[in-house]
């Protein structure tokens, strides 16, 4: 019987292992005053950077026994990995953090919305970015005025609300 | 007893304001929308909801967020019985018999005593939060930073290692999130800790940023991983109307299920699985002969009463450690507890006392938001079918959306951005190795707790580490974490070597 989960199953216990390295490592260089004689800062960090050391080792030895993803009925049954979807999502979220700063949310939510429902199926380019448009520009205001997050204003929410007639934040 | 009664009478004068139903009816509208909608949950919705604590009084937040619990909880319960997708890990078991109900034109009865039930569970589980949750104050005004420590570390235990499907991912999970919960400066000495020298984590990892990376972009990423273009089809609702028969066989596993859920959320061992597994086993075993056979062919509805009854009891069990012990045993419970903290509340013994109108009115809410929640169901069931026929794509477009303005809102940073979709891809990869994600938040919260419990106990003792062990409340919830850790298995050994 093959068990093709064991190699990410192992890469996973690596990552854990690292994660555990990179934590004792930024305890290790905490800055410690003489003054605390009791439990510094630093106790908490090591003890978890050890414990995920020690979970990293657990998940490896897991790995070599012949790893657990082979064991989930999800895995198993799971269709083909999507790369298409994928794909179309990650460049939404890259869009996204790419336009925002310059073009402000609705813009770069706008994108980003457009992408993700390609990645999802959906075939309707212009409907979705109509539809996109309005939800964010919505979600704008609903988070600006209503939640008073402050959010500044893009260059569509600055057209909007100069053609309500208002000053631009 | 009479400080309950008392406390309620409190409570209701002020929940009953025009204002705070209106705070009531628009969570328990959210909640339910939300519970509905596969893919998002009261965690993440919350967690957006979270910047509302600088705007409405304290009150009026509250009672939203609770509305929004409770509401999801119901909502849950649509989603498994007409798609068979359950929402939440608490109506899986619901789905088991809910959808085979639908799928035999009996959706209408089903989800009629999914909310009856999770009414009568949520009447029930407000009762014990009321009368409970006083006396769980009282003992815990006795307790020191030590014994604090000591429940803390058991309800890390419980909550990684117990539930789910390994104790060895789930403790990673609890570790990655304990990890998360370091960044920043230490309160206690002001040094910076786990930055890797980046000034924006000077401030910490905000815990909606990793909520909303973990229950929205995780999620949405595996979604997108393993899509194919089947489109689930949504089962038609028909009448609503219970026969006499249904509500004979209703009765007592709604009860039932309610007295077996409440213990376990009020237990550090905060889940909702296990109750609505063991209410649906009690169930298959006491239904009568004659209806026997429905199980897992045509669907019992004692299936979905029962486990349904046991996951609201259970999810209001959960708010007796949040609001008595300020301990969070769900990852909904420890975002509701960053609220607090944002509102400069500390939640715990002291709640009771110093926050007693908003606790009480707090309480007396969950009960109007009960009543709400089950006026909203039954008769709107068809709106909230119609939910469901979103089209896949916009709503996980849309749930992206949010999950952007939420975590930019935060501070305007890219680099709260980059965060969030690095440990979204996480995310996704804990799904997909079957990591749970919910020990992710509490350790988060929880962890900067436990490690203030733990040095103010160590400072009263003078850097005595026995001070743990030579308290005697605290060696025995030690030795209870100890045992939930390798109890389980040492029992799974003794089982599988027996002939």
């Amino acid at each position: 019987m093959t068990r093709p989960g064991t190699g990410p199953d192992l890469a996973v216990g690596g990552f854990v292992l690292l994660l555990g390295a990179l934590a004792l490592w930024q305890a290790a260089i905490i800055p410690t005053s003489p003054i605390y004689a009791q439990v510094g800062p630093k106790a908490v960090p090591f003890a978890v950077g050890a414990g995920l050391l020690a979970l990293g080792a657990g998940l490896v030895a897991s790995a070599l026994r012949g790893g657990w993803s082979d064991d989930l009925e999800e895995v198993r049954e799971a269709p083909p990995t999507n790369w298409r979807s994928l794909g179309l999502l990650l460049a939404g979220l890259a869009a996204n953090l790419v336009l925002i700063g310059p073009f402000g949310f609705s813009i770069a939510a706008s994108v980003q919305f457009v992408l993700v429902a390609a990645a999802f199926g959906s075939r309707h380019l212009l409907r979705d970015l109509v539809l996109a448009l309005v939800l964010t520009l919505l979600v704008w205001f609903l988070f600006v005025e209503v939640l008073g997050v402050n959010i500044g204003a893009g260059v569509l929410e600055g057209l909007v609300l100069r053609a309500l007639g208002r000053d631009v934040m | 007893m009479m400080e309950s009664i008392a406390g309620l009478q409190l409570g209701f004068s002020h929940a009953l304001t025009l204002g705070n139903l209106g705070w009531a009816l628009l969570g328990c509208f959210l909640g339910t929308a939300i519970g509905v909608l596969p893919g998002i949950g009261p965690a993440l919705t919350i967690a957006l909801l979270l910047p509302i604590t600088f705007k409405v009084e304290a009150t009026g937040a509250f009672i939203l967020f609770c509305g929004v619990f409770y509401g999801a909880m119901y909502g849950g319960s649509t989603t498994s019985i007409l798609l068979n997708t359950p929402g939440e890990s608490g109506s899986i078991i619901t789905a088991l018999e809910g959808a085979k109900m639908a799928r035999n034109g009996r959706a209408g009865p089903a989800l009629a005593t999914a909310a009856i039930g999770s009414f009568i569970a949520g009447t029930i589980g407000t009762l014990g939060i009321s009368f409970l949750g006083p006396v769980v104050v009282d003992l815990a005004l006795k307790l020191g930073p030590a014994e604090y420590f000591s429940l803390m570390l058991l309800c890390f235990v419980t909550v990684s290692a117990v539930l789910g499907g390994s104790a060895l991912r789930g403790l990673t999970s609890l570790f990655f999130g304990l990890l998360l919960g370091l960044v920043g400066i230490d309160l206690q000495t002001g040094q910076p800790r786990m930055t890797l020298g980046v000034p924006e984590l000077l401030d910490g990892v905000n815990v909606v940023l990793v909520a909303v990376a973990l229950f929205a972009v995780g999620e949405t990423l595996f979604l997108a991983w393993r899509h194919t273009n089947a489109a689930p089809q949504v089962r038609q609702v028909g009448s609503i109307m219970m026969s006499r028969e249904d509500w004979r066989r209703s009765i007592g596993p709604w009860f039932r299920g309610s007295l077996l859920g409440f213990p376990f959320g009020v237990m550090p061992a905060g889940g909702t699985e296990m109750p609505t597994m063991l209410s649906y086993y009690a169930e298959r075993k006491l239904v009568k002969p004659e209806h026997a056979k429905e199980f897992g062919t045509t669907g019992a509805i004692e299936g979905v009463a029962g486990p349904e009854a046991a996951n609201n009891a259970a999810a209001a069990g959960i708010l007796v450690p949040m609001l008595t012990l300020g301990l969070p045993t769900s990852a909904t419970a420890a975002i509701m507890l960053s609220a607090f903290q944002s509102y400069g509340i500390n939640p715990g013994p002291m709640l009771f006392e110093q926050q007693g109108a908003l606790v009480w009115t707090l309480i007396a809410s969950l009960y109007v938001a009960n009543i709400m929640l089950v006026v909203l169901n039954l008769p709107l069931v068809g709106l909230w079918a119609r939910i469901l026929k979103i089209p896949q794509p916009q709503l996980y477009a849309g749930i992206l959306v949010f999950a952007t303005i939420g975590t930019y809102g935060i501070s305007n940073s890219v680099t709260d951005l980059v965060l969030l979709y690095v440990i979204g891809i996480i995310g996704m990869f804990m799904r997909r190795f079957d990591f749970p994600t919910a020990p992710v938040v509490i350790g988060m919260i929880l962890g900067p707790m436990a490690e203030q419990a733990m040095r103010q106990a160590l400072t009263i003792s003078e850097g005595d580490w026995t001070t743990f062990l030579t308290r005697p409340v605290s060696l025995a919830i030690l030795l209870l974490a100890l045992a939930a850790l390798v109890g389980p298995r040492l029992y799974g050994r003794l089982v599988s070597r027996a002939p």
